[in-house]
Formats: structure tokens, C-alpha cells, sequence
């Protein structure tokens, strides 16, 4: 009984000397230490793509928390929200069916979530994850960590809107800052924000709510257009155009085109990303 | 590119790893067989195993909420299944398990998911006093407060310890086992790493004494990797001053916990603590950089919970009481997973585990964030005919009462089930009761202003023996439920809260000993606020009906199910999640030899 008793109290001393050193914490939210500068071609952006639906109760949760991010981040976070799966069946008051046949195929290509709000950033499956799918906890750790790799290629965009047949031209185009052999896409995005239609909310049915960033419609395939199949090398530029004529119960106003070149294959991780409104 | 490479390097491992693996098995199986012809059991040695499959068809059918899902929308057809081959020998004991997800809708009810490789694999032996393991272990301290690595294949839950164990024979009744490792997630593992290890005894007063007591203390710590620590780091790094947290990389759990026994008596204590852990409050409030407020944040808090359970056994009369107090007792791999992943402890649940398909409607999961819950037992046979089953639970939140009268805020569960058996010679059985419940659906399935759901569910199930092999079994549920006043008012008549009122019927036809078929219908009688309506939005009476086949032939069983089924909580060995409808096909297969 002896050894017994003192095998506990050698247990016990063992923990009482165990001390770490912990990790510092800076606050990335309080303002001396954010940047409100738009960030130049050589600035890492991330994306981050928001799976949602007017049914999903938490989702609102989730848009709050990447509202709530790009204050922190500005413009280095770009957001899309893509209205797919269980929970995306529009309510018989909604106005817009928000889910896109891109929406659903990004989502298959992607995955599906366990649980919501979930998101994918920058379609990278992170060290400590083993999908790339992830819950809201960690959006904000995730992003960070990517912002602080450096951009292998630029992204710059010049979109121009024709009032008279609601068209918009955009032309993206950039430059790699270092050799990538590997195969890279190009996925370009018209999104819109403050669409106000139905959700569910934790408080129930909310018919004005905001929606902020919603993916309308893919002006390449879901998957991405071919930009190359080699790899670009140092200074290698590339360039590519699109035009689409926006339904008129879009309001061109809150639209935005987003781009952003990532690896061929699935899921392709994304290297860059940047965003310009339609009408500046 | 370099990411390609490591993910190629990784791939390649993985089918090494798993050719390895089999190979050394098979050798070792093959060695055997050699040596000694086709028996199982030969030179000493012993192969086992089983086979569990199930495949699912399934079946769109959008007035249910079967739909949206890859299943119901392309793949059509998802199966699960798990091969485990066990071998013993010279001493040792090991095994080896093939596991197969094939568009599978167990990890994620709404998701596909598909994967197949060596699931588990283990390796025992025991010399004189001390007993070792390396592998996929599964193993548990106490009651699993502070440890348990387990295995609940319906939820896809494998939380095996993959590491190293041993353990020492400290005299006649006292052991001492430590351990090392990290918890697999599927075919990977975590990165954390585990450690611990407990003492457990039996002392007793001797022959002519009626007492025992059978104490243990159990230690386990929590290491975090690098990696993670940065992720915690870069999004605490995103709050404000007011939610800042100091995360730690080591957390410690322990436990001491003890049974003691005198005459018909049992009494069991278990008191636990944790050091201080960063984990996900997702209903924690957080002020984000405009000043607004939104839920969900990090924490860093110490934990601890008491367990305690009285039970009294004697002459006919058990009586169980238990109690039970969570406070910030989440225990995981990684502060950021969510629902059943990376739990690295067990908290055993408080309520009654009632299988009778209205009955277990409504089950409560563990709230490991905090609450506190008692439940009472009490079983009576008053004759070879007669015998009586009562139990009441109550789980409120920690600033609940512990009144069972009291409504008021904070009560998640409260649940009154009475149960009468009447038995009479070998001809026949009734069983019927009562079953009242107090239901928190807001809490428990994050449904945003539901009110409590109250239910009352009246039951009958009779066994009646047409001969020595054949047997027909009748059960019958009605499922009443209080009113859903704020959704009666917007939707202009009565509605019963969350599904309304239902009615099950089930007949079950027995042909020992290898048949059974069972057909049963649960139907929406008087359809509530979450029930689906038409296209005029009258609210529809929906049949649930399902028809099951089961065959079974010495140590095999094959089942053939058609199912329609409603959403619902499935909870299974405690641990719950809220399911999707289901409309298919469902074939299964499970055999040992």
C-alpha cells in the first residue's frame, strides 16, 4: 500500500512542476495594430469560400464572424458565400433561390461540411485538418497563416460596365514573382452583396436579413479555366477576359468580381486572389 | 509542387504502412497454417473475426427532406464495413481490421464520404506480471470522465489510442497502466499527443466480511502541437482585449474515483479535474472590432465534474440513484473539432436508454460545457407474474434547479417513465406504461425559438407465443405533444410543437430460429410546426412506414430494410447527433467465425 501511496504523491509532484512557456498574444483587433491600406499586387490575399443556406440557423453566425475579420483584415479577405447543400432549399418567401448548378458543383468538388458555419480557405487543407472544409473556430486562425505566406503570382483586375446592355468586361491578368511549375487555373466569380431576402436566424425567420457576398454566378468553369499547364516562370505574365451580361434583378451596384488562381487537380489550392466592384 | 510530393510521400507510406501490415499478418496467419492444416484453432493458436456491412440505397423522396445530399442527387448507393481478423498465439494476441466507406453517410449524415485502408491493427502480450500493447488500442480510465478511447461505429466514432500501453500486476488485486500515443482520426491521426496512466485496486474485509471498496486515480495529459498552438495563437490573436485567452500547450486531467460495496449496497464515486484548456464555446459572447457582439469564442477555463451513483439490489427491489454535475469538462484532441470528433473523454449520459422507437424520439445528449442532472432508478418484481420499472431524470444547466417541478429556465431534460410487466406462464408478455418528457429542442438541436417540447406517450408491446419456435410481437406508441402557441398563432391553427403528435404501430413475426420480420408505421396523426406542408400549405400526415427482413444462421445475420424515417436525434452509447430523414434501402450483413 505504501508503494502505491507513494507512486500517487511522485504523480502528483510531477505536475505541480510542469510549467510551460507560453505563446504570445499581440490583438490583431485592437487598432493600433490593423492596417486599413489596400494591400498592393505583392500583398497576399486569402479567400474564403462561406457554405451556406437560407435554412441554415447557425449560418448568420458565421457571416457575422467573417464581417467581423475583413474589419480586421480590410481588403486582404475576400469572401464568398455559396448557397449549397441540406440546408439551401429556398423558403416559399424568398425572392432569389440563392444556389447556383456552380455552387453545387464547387461544393462536390470541395466537399460537404459536417456542420455549419462552415468554410474553405484558400481550398487548402490546413496541418492540424485533415478536410478542407472547417468550422467557424478556426476561420480566423486559418487565415492568418495563409496571409503571412507570400504570393507566388499576382492577381489585378479591370472590370468595365456598359450601362446600355448591362454587360460587364473583365480582364485579369498578372505576373508570376517566382518559377511555378505546376499546372494553375483561374476561377473568376460575380458575387453580390446586400441582397436582402429570408433566413432563419437564431431568432427566427428574419425576411429583411442581409445577405452579404453571395455567389451568383462563375465566369469560368466551377473548377477553374486552364491557365497553363507548365507553370509560369519569374515574370511570366498571364491574361485572360470575360464578359457577362448581369439579369436585371441583380443590382449591379453591389456586384463584385472575384478572382483567383489556384493549382489544377482537385481541390487546388489557391495562391492568389483579388476582388474589384463591377462599378467602382 | 513540393506539397504534391509530400502528399505522394504520404499516399505511398500509407499503402506501405497498410502492405506491411498485412503481409506480417497473413505471414504469421499463413505460418500457422502451414504448420498445423486447416483448423482454427491449432498449435495453440486462435483465428477469429467478424464482418459488419451495410449498404444503403438511396431513395429521393423531397416531401421528407430526404434530398440535397450527393446519396439522394448522383451517387444513389453508399455502404460501410468492417472486416477485423484477431489472432492468437504463442502467447500473443493480435489484429488487424480492413475498414471501407464507400459514399458513406456515417461520418457526416448530410455528406459522402469515401475511404478504405487498415483500420486498427493491435498487438498484446503478457508477461508474468506485465502486460503490453502497441497499436490501435482501445481502453478507458474509470468510467471514460478523463479517458476513454472507443469505438460507436453507427456515429462512425473510432477514438482508438494509437500508441503504446503497459501495465503491472501490483500484487493480487492492484494494478498500474500507463500509456502513450495519439488518437486517430480515420486512417490519420491527431497531431496532439496523449499520455496518462491510473492505479486501480480491490480491497475487501475478508471472507465473513460484506464489504469491498475498489479505488483508482487516473491521470492523463494533453499535449498540443505546434502547428495547432499557432492556429489557436493566430485566431486569439483576432480578439479583442476583453476575449483574450492565454492558451497553454499542456493540460492535465485527473480523476479519482472509487466503488464500495457493503451487503446490497453499491456506491460509486467519481470526482474529476482539468487543468486550464483552450476549447470552442460556441454560445460564448464575443465583441468583435465594430463593437458588435456574435457567439462563439475560444476559452481557457479549468474543468471538473462529480459523478456519483447509489444503487441498492436485493430480493426482487433495485433502486439506482445518480447524480451528476459537468462544469467546462469538454475534452478534445483539438480545441477547433466539433460535434463527435476528437473527444478524448466519455461523460456518461443521464437518462434512461429507451429503445422503443416513439419513446427514444427525444433523447438528451451530454452537455459537456455544463450541466447538472440526477436520475432515479427504481425496479420491483412483486411475483413470477408481476414486476414494476420507474425512472426519473432531470438535467437542467448549471444556474437550473434541481426542483422536478420547476419549468423555468435552464431545465434541458426532464423525463418520467413508468413500465409494467406482466408475465404469464411461456404464453405470452405485456409490458405497458407511461412515458412523459420535458424536452430543451433549442439547446439539444439548435432550433432557434422552439419552446420546450412536452410529450406524453402512452405504450403497449405484447409477445405472444403461437408455438415453441414461432412468436408475434405487437408494439404500440402514441406520441402526444403541448402546443406550439407562437407557431399556432402565425400559422392560424393548432399546431403541436416540432413534428405534432404520432402514432407507431409495429408487428413483429418470429420463427426462431432463423426469421424475423417486422412491419411498422409511424405516422404524423395530428402534424405539428416542423411538419411539411403542400403546396397550399395545409400541413401534410406523413406515413414513416418500414419493413424489415432479418435472417440469421448459426453466427451470421443478414437484414433487408425498407425504410422511410424521419429527422430525429440518434444517440448510440451515449453520445447523440442529430440525423436526417432517410429514404432507401438498407442491406446488412454481420458475421463472426
Amino acid at each position: 500500500m505504501k508503494k502505491h501511496i507513494l507512486l500517487l504523491s511522485l504523480s502528483i509532484l510531477l505536475l505541480a512542476g510542469c510549467d510551460e512557456n507560453m505563446p504570445v498574444i499581440d490583438c490583431l483587433s485592437c487598432p493600433s495594430n490593423t492596417t486599413t491600406e489596400p494591400p498592393e499586387d505583392e500583398d497576399r490575399r486569402v479567400i474564403i469560400e462561406e457554405f451556406t443556406g437560407v435554412r441554415c440557423v447557425n449560418c448568420p453566425q458565421g457571416s457575422d464572424e467573417i464581417k467581423n475579420l475583413q474589419a480586421i483584415h480590410g481588403e486582404r479577405l475576400i469572401a464568398v458565400s455559396i448557397h449549397a447543400g441540406f440546408f439551401s432549399t429556398p423558403y416559399a418567401d424568398n425572392i432569389f433561390d440563392f444556389r447556383t448548378p456552380e455552387g453545387t458543383d464547387i461544393q462536390g468538388l470541395l466537399g460537404e461540411p459536417l456542420g455549419y458555419p462552415s468554410a474553405v480557405i484558400d481550398r487548402k487543407i490546413f496541418s492540424n485538418e485533415n478536410e478542407l472544409q472547417v468550422a467557424q473556430a478556426s476561420w480566423a486562425g486559418h487565415i492568418a497563416e495563409d496571409l503571412a505566406i507570400a504570393p507566388k503570382v499576382s492577381v489585378s483586375l479591370d472590370a468595365s460596365w456598359n450601362d446600355a446592355n448591362r454587360q460587364v468586361d473583365v480582364t485579369v491578368s498578372g505576373a508570376a514573382f517566382e518559377d511555378v511549375n505546376d499546372e494553375l487555373r483561374l476561377t473568376v466569380f460575380i458575387t453580390e452583396n446586400s441582397v436582402f431576402d429570408v433566413q432563419l436566424t437564431p431568432d427566427g425567420i428574419n425576411n429583411n436579413y442581409e445577405h452579404r457576398h453571395v455567389l451568383r454566378k462563375a465566369l469560368s468553369t466551377f473548377d477553374g479555366d486552364l491557365l497553363t499547364t507548365e507553370g509560369l516562370g519569374v515574370n511570366e505574365d498571364y491574361s485572360k477576359t470575360y464578359s457577362y451580361v448581369l439579369p436585371d434583378i441583380w443590382d449591379e451596384t453591389n456586384c463584385d468580381i472575384v478572382a483567383f488562381i489556384h493549382y489544377g487537380g482537385s481541390p487546388g489550392e489557391v495562391i492568389q486572389a483579388n476582388e474589384v466592384h463591377i462599378i467602382e | 509542387m513540393e506539397e504534391m510530393a509530400s502528399n505522394l510521400n504520404h499516399f505511398h507510406m500509407k499503402i506501405l504502412k497498410t502492405c506491411i501490415t498485412a503481409l506480417l499478418f497473413l505471414g504469421i496467419c499463413q505460418l500457422t497454417y502451414a504448420q498445423d492444416g486447416e483448423s482454427q484453432n491449432n498449435n495453440g493458436g486462435r483465428l477469429s473475426g467478424s464482418l459488419e456491412s451495410n449498404a444503403n440505397f438511396f431513395m429521393e423522396d423531397t416531401l421528407i427532406g430526404a434530398t440535397n445530399i450527393p446519396q439522394y442527387d448522383r451517387q444513389l448507393f453508399g455502404a460501410d464495413a468492417w472486416l477485423q481478423l484477431d489472432y492468437s498465439n504463442w502467447g500473443f494476441d493480435m489484429g488487424l481490421r480492413f475498414d471501407l466507406f464507400n459514399n458513406s453517410n456515417l461520418l457526416n449524415p448530410n455528406a459522402s464520404y469515401s475511404d478504405q485502408g487498415i483500420g486498427r491493427w493491435y498487438v498484446k502480450k503478457q508477461i508474468d506480471k506485465l502486460g503490453i500493447a502497441a497499436g490501435y488500442l482501445y481502453d478507458q480510465i474509470g468510467s471514460g470522465i478523463i479517458f476513454r478511447a472507443y469505438e460507436q461505429r453507427p456515429l462512425l466514432i473510432d477514438n482508438a489510442l494509437y500508441g503504446v500501453k503497459a501495465s503491472y500486476q501490483l500484487g493480487e488485486n492492484w494494478e498500474v497502466k500507463g500509456f502513450t500515443g495519439k488518437q486517430k482520426r480515420l486512417f490519420e491521426t491527431y497531431a496532439t499527443t496523449i499520455k496518462g496512466g491510473s492505479i486501480e485496486g480491490y480491497l475487501d474485509g475478508g471472507e465473513e466480511s460484506n464489504w469491498s471498496i475498489a479505488p483508482g486515480f487516473g491521470i492523463v495529459h494533453r499535449t498540443y502541437d505546434d502547428a495547432l498552438m499557432q492556429t489557436i495563437v493566430n485566431t486569439v490573436n483576432t480578439y479583442s482585449v476583453v476575449d483574450s485567452i492565454a492558451p497553454k500547450y499542456n493540460t492535465y486531467a485527473m480523476t479519482f474515483y472509487n466503488t464500495l460495496t457493503v451487503g446490497p449496497w453499491s456506491w460509486y464515486v467519481e470526482g474529476a479535474y482539468k487543468s486550464r484548456d483552450v476549447f470552442f464555446d460556441a454560445f460564448a459572447t464575443k465583441t468583435n472590432r465594430d463593437g458588435s457582439l456574435s457567439l462563439g469564442k475560444l476559452r481557457a477555463e479549468t474543468g471538473n465534474i462529480v459523478y456519483t451513483s447509489i444503487g441498492y439490489a436485493q430480493k426482487g427491489l433495485g433502486i439506482t440513484m445518480e447524480v451528476k454535475r459537468t462544469e467546462n469538462f469538454t475534452f478534445r484532441t483539438d480545441p477547433f473539432v466539433t460535434l463527435n470528433r476528437g473527444m478524448l473523454n466519455f461523460l456518461p449520459p443521464m437518462t434512461r436508454v429507451n429503445t422503443y422507437r416513439l419513446n427514444a424520439r427525444y433523447q438528451a445528449a451530454t452537455q459537456e460545457l455544463g450541466e447538472q442532472a440526477y436520475q432515479l432508478d427504481v425496479r420491483y418484481k412483486f411475483n413470477k407474474h408481476w414486476s414494476f420499472n420507474a425512472n426519473f431524470s432531470n438535467i437542467t444547466l448549471l444556474d437550473g434547479s434541481w426542483n422536478p417541478f420547476d419549468n423555468g429556465n435552464g431545465l434541458l431534460y426532464r423525463e418520467l417513465y413508468t413500465e409494467v410487466m406482466y408475465k404469464y406462464k411461456r404464453l405470452y408478455t405485456v409490458t405497458a406504461g407511461v412515458q412523459m418528457q420535458r424536452y430543451n429542442q433549442e439547446i439539444y438541436e439548435v432550433k432557434p425559438e422552439v419552446p420546450i417540447v412536452e410529450t406524453f406517450i402512452p405504450y403497449v408491446d405484447i409477445l405472444y407465443k403461437l408455438s415453441r419456435k414461432k412468436a408475434l410481437r405487437l408494439e404500440l406508441q402514441y406520441m402526444i405533444v403541448g402546443e406550439d402557441e407562437k407557431a399556432s398563432a402565425s400559422f392560424g391553427e393548432n399546431l403541436g410543437q416540432d413534428y405534432g403528435e404520432w402514432l407507431f404501430a409495429q408487428l413483429e413475426f418470429t420463427m426462431a430460429p432463423h426469421w424475423t420480420f417486422t412491419i411498422s408505421d409511424m405516422y404524423n396523426v395530428s402534424p405539428g410546426k416542423n411538419s411539411p406542408v403542400d403546396n397550399d400549405n395545409d400541413k401534410l400526415r406523413i406515413h414513416y412506414p418500414r419493413v424489415d427482413v432479418f435472417y440469421t444462421y448459426k453466427a451470421n445475420r443478414f437484414s433487408l430494410s425498407y425504410i422511410k424515417q424521419v429527422e430525429g436525434v440518434v444517440c448510440t452509447g451515449g453520445i447523440c447527433r442529430l440525423e436526417p430523414a432517410f429514404s432507401g434501402v438498407k442491406l446488412g450483413i454481420s458475421s463472426t467465425f
